[in-house]
């Protein structure tokens, strides 16, 4: 039944933002649908891309100097990362509730679920907020070694990404408040959401990576 | 149940709940050794194989990639292969 639902939400929509009224009104009751749309999916994959780079480079450094790594991940506050990690998936429920809500016409509760998601995205950047000041206090900074370096950079690039997805969930979270129809605000809602689980999944890669893997 | 009327996406809820049960022995497994000091890349490896199965629902049912056309299927795929198969490799070797 769920399995089918998006089918039947966007099989017969047009993929693309909708310029060619031929191909729009072609019913395709056989293709599956895709949210977003392809530009969204092609620049999500390249981002994925890059953080899957970092994280090659990140075990390739951590193999040569596993010694450090062990000891430097070892003064990392993993209590801080596994409560954003739970952060974020309760975001990314709230997301997926929200886009539920919004595609079957329950603006209200889309509205309150992006509400939600927003505020765990401040707790997420408060938290991150909080670990660094400990982290600089106690001395460790991006030049002290490798370890640092990646660990401040990898989260860093990502509290950027949940900066820009928080942006995007205000932006979906205005349009959910006014009546347009669904067809109007579908591609910025399902660009939003799909960013999301993204700045969502990278942050459990990195979490494992930089925080948890082979600590002492 | 009509999907139109249906108040939550049950699939989606049921993934979640899975997905915290695994963030809290992740972490469990991370913190605790389990496996003794002895075989650290043991558990090292099962923490990184459990986020990427975690990665791969968020990507199956929270992005709905489960229901896109076959080639955003395969684009994760290789994504997924790649650099979960070279993260491994790395911490194995």
């Amino acid at each position: 039944m769920s399995e089918r639902m998006p089918e039947f939400l966007w099989g017969e929509e047009e993929f693309d933002s909708g310029s060619v009224v031929a191909e729009r009104r072609a019913p395709r009751p056989q293709t599956p649908g895709l949210p977003a749309e392809t530009g969204l999916w092609l620049f999500v994959l390249g981002d994925m891309t890059v953080f899957g780079w970092f994280f090659v480079v990140f075990m390739w450094e951590r193999r040569r100097d596993e010694g450090l790594f062990v000891s430097s991940s070892s003064a990392l506050y993993q209590p801080i990362g596994v409560v954003n990690t739970l952060v974020l998936l309760v975001s990314s429920l709230l997301v997926v509730l929200a886009l539920h809500a919004h595609r079957v016409g329950r603006r209200p509760s889309a509205v309150r679920y992006l509400g939600g998601a927003g505020l765990c995205a401040a707790t997420f950047a408060g938290l991150k907020a909080v670990e660094y000041t400990l982290e600089i206090q106690a001395g460790h900074t991006p030049t002290e070694n490798t370890f640092f370096l990646f660990y401040f950079a990898l989260t860093g690039i990502h509290l950027v990404h949940v900066l820009v997805g928080a942006l995007l969930l205000a932006g979906w979270w205005r349009s959910a408040r006014r009546e347009n129809p669904w067809g109007r605000d579908r591609l910025f809602a399902e660009s939003a959401a799909v960013y999301w689980h993204m700045v969502d999944l990278l942050w459990i890669v990195i979490f494992t990576l930089v925080y948890l893997v082979g600590t002492e | 149940m009509n999907n139109e009327t249906m108040t939550f996406p049950r699939r989606a809820v049921t993934v979640w709940v899975l997905l915290v049960a695994l963030t809290i022995s992740t972490f469990w497994l991370g913190t605790h050794q389990p496996f003794g000091s002895t075989d650290t890349r043991m558990a090292s490896v099962l923490v990184i194989a459990l986020a990427f199965a975690k990665v791969y629902f968020i990507v199956a049912d929270f992005m709905e990639v489960r229901h896109a056309p076959r080639a955003l299927k395969i684009a994760f795929g290789i994504w997924f292969i790649a650099i979960g198969g070279a993260i491994v490799v790395l911490n194995l070797v």
